[in-house]
């Protein structure tokens, strides 16, 4: 089931699936643990190194979207760990 | 001796206003607030520039949208679209696509390879000769329903929002992605630096509504916590942090009463 759940929507890449779930955490990165955060971050830069190899106006489309999330979960994990730091 | 003084401090003000009226910046008539020319390539390939109305699509869509699911830079030019993009279904392409409907009417294509006289009216609309009488007369026809606003282009659109006049689309079938609910940060204040200023009043949620969190956090705005980014007037009317956006498309940073809305207490 969970399987059937993850595989690609019509014309969509599998790439695409990993960066639609990836990103769409971006609405809730405020309650996300540093844990979870350093996994998205993880997930963001193996996403970059595929879409650097796609098609020009797929890679600009999708490594401008892919910055602005991965530099939203890099900015919290920021905040997060110099909190956890003043503890 | 007094006369003398005032005499020079008049001329020294007219002279200053007569220096400045020279070259201040024109303020756009309220169809023409937030217009965008583009010019990247189109004039390479023998087109007008592009002329994109903010008004238009801000009036159906929320900024995030564009700005973020469909890829469109904040400033003019960034985003370096080519026309092969907009045909290929990105940026433009994915509403002007000739099948994409808003209100049941069917939004026109955008760019081709090659067009015949009767397609060039279609390109027209977007590669703009000159102005279009029709386009204006459609924006104040839009802005007789709207609340007004004295700055910009004359909409109270976060008014316009809240009464359900807008009907805000922020998602689009194919591009954007199933987002959880957002936990939308609260209001609050900020001291200004000149004593007698009201204080601003920052809410998160007229923000969000539109934005959500990535087209400000971390590229416009660096700090989380209130007060970490220090920023002056001068760089916002220099279209820096708010100024991204206020000035622009959104409300003039010239309309003080609008963010310095909290009565100075005592």
């Amino acid at each position: 089931m969970l399987l059937v759940l993850c595989l690609p929507a019509r014309g969509e890449e599998p790439w695409q699936v990993t960066f639609d779930q990836t990103c769409s955490k971006s609405s809730e990165s405020m309650t996300l643990s540093v844990d979870e955060l350093r996994t998205l971050l993880n997930t963001c830069s193996a996403l970059e190194k595929i879409i650097e190899k796609q098609d020009p106006s797929v890679r600009k489309v999708y490594l401008k979207r892919l910055a602005l999330c991965r530099n939203l979960y890099a900015y919290m994990l920021e905040y997060k760990t110099a909190a956890q730091q003043t503890k | 001796m007094k006369r003398i003084i005032l005499v020079c401090l008049i001329l020294l003000v007219s002279s200053g206003a007569l220096w400045g009226a020279g070259t201040k910046k024109r303020k756009p008539l309220p169809h023409d607030f937030g217009s965008v020319t583009i010019n990247n390539y189109s004039q390479q390939a023998g087109m007008p520039p592009v002329v994109f109305d903010h008004w238009v699509h801000r009036k159906n869509y929320t900024c995030r949208l564009c700005h973020v699911d469909i890829g469109f830079g904040m400033t003019a030019n960034s985003t370096q679209i080519r026309a092969v993009d907009n045909s290929k279904g990105y940026f433009c392409g994915v509403c002007h696509n000739g099948s994409t409907t808003f209100n049941k009417s069917r939004i026109f294509e955008s760019c081709a390879t090659s067009y015949s006289r009767e397609d060039y009216k279609r390109c027209v609309k977007c590669h703009a000769v000159e102005k279009d009488p029709a386009k204006e007369e459609a924006f104040y026809n839009f802005l007789e329903k709207m609340p007004r606003e004295t700055f910009g282009n004359g909409i109270n659109w976060e008014k316009a929002e809240e009464a359900g006049l807008l009907k805000l689309v922020d998602s689009m079938e194919g591009v954007s992605f199933k987002k959880s609910s957002m936990k939308v940060q609260a209001d609050f204040s900020l001291k200004s630096k000149v004593d007698g200023m009201p204080e601003i009043i920052f809410s998160h949620q007229k923000h969000t509504v539109w934005n959500g969190c990535e087209l400000c956090h971390p590229d416009i705005f660096v700090g989380i916590k209130k007060g970490a980014s220090k920023y002056s007037m001068i760089e916002l009317f220099d279209g820096k942090y708010c100024g991204v956006c206020h000035d622009k498309v959104a409300f003039p940073q010239t309309d003080c009463k609008r963010c310095h809305a909290k009565p100075v207490a005592g």
